[in-house]
């Protein structure tokens, strides 16, 4: 099955959750599971509840998140809640993009 | 329906600008402590605080412009709080300057306007701010992998034990612009973050999720030798946001099953608190992940008690803090002013017709509805005082900028700033006296090396004191300057024409001269105090509030300014007396003594002013009757008041006392605004009005044109 990565860009934060959100939640139901980080410039508490939202439902579905280029603003906030794994590539069968 | 929503909101948007700027006013507090004593980690936390507190309130009303750069300045003061950004003078002068930023947002929240001009201004200094935020954000990132890469293996000896820390967040969190991560990273200043875990089993579906809530729980091991009330205290500003348990080091396994308890109210969250806990534990497990098959009576006892005696903690300190202050709205408060002004006008009223009915109990009664509104019309006042210290520490701030930019060392000393004086007075006179310490600072206080050439400590100082006086209240204004030049101010006056070149003035009479318009000594203008538009613009504001403004100088040694407001613009305790047909009031607190007119006055009739003898003593007279163009009556038994003036006493010579009289002052109409010696007229019981007399302008008008009013006084004698 072919992921296709969907980047997101701005901030991930309190101020942009509720666009990210419907973003992620569309972009989600098309079958992604791969997010490009690349362009986020921000990140806090409100943005990393979307993407341990996102990383629950892909796991019930079998699926697994991954974040691609994840800059230092997302990086920091989930190494200080101590949410590392997210961060890992995860190892998965099938498609590696 | 939408009209009345739009007011609602017209309000709020008041109290959100009124705290803002309180708000404000602490961030700069704070800033300067910072500046004075970068070790003072209790001022960093009082700006962090009160930027904070601005960005969450903008952020309920959605004024995203505020929000946003007040974001940048929060998150500075944030790594310079974990000590990760040092406080350099860069970053105090980034700090002031977005404080005045962040003062011309709310500007521009309140009149609901938007200028290009200040949003590029917030873009360039939000990016400065990232800038040294960044600058040293590597090697931040750093520093917490090398800080966690050892935990991780093997957790190292903790000097006072190792804490855990339990953190379920609110739903508004967030909303309330509180993000968990920035207290997560202040906590470890405190001591070392061993492990943390955030629990997500509250976080709903994806599609069900409100992304503005918070559903986050975090638990924490933190390494460290502090007390609880210092790790709790991290969290204080959450603490209505967020429920808190602290662990300490050495807690029984009944104290983690309470925290179960209170955690886990079914199995799957029990499940998923105690996987967090393993995982955080690592190899060595402490006591909270012994099997827990306990029956639920023990959940019970601990945790509610201690949560019980938390809350009280936090309501006492709620209530106290609401029963201290209640916010008003002015103009309810002008309305209730006003109201007893026609209570105090209708009570007078009460005790003219009770002397006319000659009914002894009637007047009785009057008389007690007259003291009790008297006390009511106190209270009123009373509620409209405000003290001057708020204005005072304002100054700070300027006195710092000023000699920064002047190249000077001032300190700036602050007393009697529990001083209270009316609101709308201390708004007022915040502008007059700015401009006094700008002049101090730029004329008064010469420059360093002059100082110390001189002889005086090399850090100059500067001077607001505030005080009451016999029913004023006095603010002065002084440095440990040069003083003023006297021979400079009259050569400038005599050129300026201001005053003829043979004139014979003493150094008092020659330091007044700076107020008059169009007088400047400064050889080198500069930008700050300038051209000779000031003094004279000082004492006019100081006149518009029926107050004096007055100078003294010591060469070589400093001067002060003085400026007297009288204590209230609204209602004053009066005397009433009659000149002519017309009734005339006089503030009670500047009256001295009435005596009869004395033999000298009498001599010469006709005489407008001239002088007495009060027990060996020479003081001048002004007879009202003919300065206001009355006809003394003849025969009549004549009085005159000795009134003070500053620190001179000068005497009045009117036709009839009256007594006093509690004055209730309405502003004159605009086209009377030009007389000088009158501040307002009163009503009085009988519906007649009366004129309320402004001695100090009754002065001046009297000194200045005795020579032009006499033949008004004779013209309307004749018509």
């Amino acid at each position: 099955m072919p992921t296709l990565a969907c980047a997101l860009s701005g901030t991930l934060t309190i101020h942009s959750a509720a666009e990210q959100h419907a973003l992620l939640r569309d972009a989600l139901s098309a079958g992604t599971s791969t997010l490009d980080l690349a362009a986020i410039t921000e990140c806090d508490t409100a943005g990393v509840q979307l993407l341990l939202a996102a990383a629950r439902r892909l796991h019930s579905q079998g699926a697994a998140l991954e974040l691609r280029h994840a800059g230092d603003a997302v990086c920091e906030v989930l190494r200080r809640y101590g949410l590392e794994s997210l961060l890992a590539t995860p190892a998965r069968s099938g498609a590696t993009a | 329906m939408n009209t009345s929503d739009d007011e609602l909101l017209a309000v709020a948007r008041a109290g959100f600008l009124d705290e803002a700027r309180e708000n404000l006013q602490q961030f700069e507090q704070a800033l300067l402590t910072m500046e004075a004593d970068p070790a003072d980690a209790e001022a960093v936390n009082s700006a962090f605080r009160a930027a904070h507190t601005i960005k969450g309130t903008a952020g309920m009303f959605g004024f995203d412009a505020v929000v946003g750069f007040v974001h940048e300045v929060e998150s500075l003061l944030d790594l310079i709080r974990e000590n990760k950004v040092p406080l350099s003078e860069l970053a105090m002068g980034l700090l002031l300057q977005s404080r005045d930023q962040m003062e011309r947002l709310l500007n521009e929240v309140g009149l609901a306007d938007t200028d290009p001009a200040v949003a590029a201004d917030s873009a360039q200094l939000g990016q400065a701010l990232r800038e040294l935020r960044s600058g040293v954000h590597g090697s931040h990132d750093a520093g917490a992998k090398a800080a966690h890469a050892p935990a991780d293996a093997s957790p190292p000896a903790a000097v006072g034990g190792v804490w855990h820390l339990s953190l379920q967040m609110g739903p508004d969190a967030l909303r309330n612009g509180l993000d968990p991560a920035s207290f997560i990273r202040y906590l470890a200043t405190l001591g070392e973050v061993q492990g943390i875990r955030t629990l997500e089993h509250r976080l709903p579906e994806l599609a069900e999720l409100d992304p503005e809530t918070c559903y986050l729980g975090f638990e924490i091991r933190l390494a460290s030798a502090h007390d609880q009330a210092a790790i709790e205290g991290v969290f204080e500003f959450l603490r209505e946001d967020c429920d808190l348990v602290v662990l300490p080091p050495g807690a029984g396994s009944a104290e983690y099953e309470a925290l179960l308890a209170r955690r886990a109210p079914d199995d799957a969250a029990r499940a998923a608190v105690l996987a967090c806990w393993q995982q955080l534990a690592g190899p060595d497990a402490p006591p909270f992940i012994e099997r827990r098959e306990k029956p639920e009576d023990r959940r019970v006892a601990e945790p509610e008690r201690r949560s019980a005696a938390r809350e009280r903690r936090n309501s006492d300190r709620a209530s106290a803090e609401e029963t201290r202050f209640i916010r008003v709205r002015a103009d309810k408060l002008d309305k209730l002013v006003d109201l007893i002004g026609e209570l105090v006008i209708a009570s007078s009223g009460a005790q003219l017709v009770a002397s006319r009915e000659q009914s002894p109990s009637f007047g009785e009664a009057a008389q007690r509805i007259h003291d009790l509104v008297q006390e009511a019309r106190d209270g009123a006042l009373g509620l409209r005082m405000v003290p001057i210290g708020e204005t005072f520490t304002r100054f700070q701030r300027v006195v710092r900028d000023v000699s920064k930019q002047l190249g000077k060392d001032v300190e700036l000393e602050i007393s009697g700033g529990d001083t209270e004086l009316d609101k709308s007075m201390v708004e007022t006179i915040a502008d007059p006296l700015m401009h006094l310490v700008r002049n101090s600072l730029d004329h008064g206080i010469e420059p360093t090396e002059d100082r110390i050439a001189a002889g005086k400590p090399a850090r100059g100082r500067l001077a607001l004191h505030a005080y009451h006086e016999s029913g004023s209240v006095v603010i002065e204004v002084s440095d440990d300057g040069r003083g003023l030049n006297r021979d400079r101010i009259l050569a400038k006056a005599i050129e300026r024409e201001l005053v003829p070149a043979n004139a014979e003035l003493s150094d008092e009479e020659i330091y007044q001269l700076i107020f008059k318009p169009g007088f400047s000594t400064a050889e080198q203008v500069t930008n700050l105090s300038g051209r000779g538009v000031g003094m004279d613009v000082v004492k006019r504001n100081v006149e518009a509030l029926r107050g004096q403004i007055t100078v003294a100088s010591h060469p070589g040694r400093g001067a002060t300014m003085q400026i007297r407001l009288p204590l209230t613009l609204a209602i004053i305790d009066g005397f009433l007396t009659a000149v002519g047909h017309a009734s005339y009031v006089l503030p009670l607190d500047i009256v001295a003594e009435c005596i009869a007119v004395p033999a000298e006055c009498l001599a010469h009739p006709t005489r407008v002013t001239g002088t007495f003898d009060l027990r060996g003593e020479v003081l001048p007279y002004l007879d009202l009757s003919l300065f206001y163009g009355h006809t003394p009556p003849h025969g009549s038994r004549r009085s005159l008041v000795l009134v003070r003036d500053g620190h001179t006493r000068v005497g009045l010579v009117v036709d009839r006392l009256l007594g006093e009289h509690q004055t209730v002052i309405k502003p004159l109409s605009p086209i009377f605004r030009h007389l000088r010696a009158i501040s307002g007229s009163t009503i009085l019981g009988s519906g007649e009005v009366a004129l309320v007399i402004d001695v100090p302008g009754l002065m001046a008008c009297a000194i200045q044109s005795t020579t032009r009013q006499r033949p008004l006084a004779q013209r309307s004698q004749q018509g």
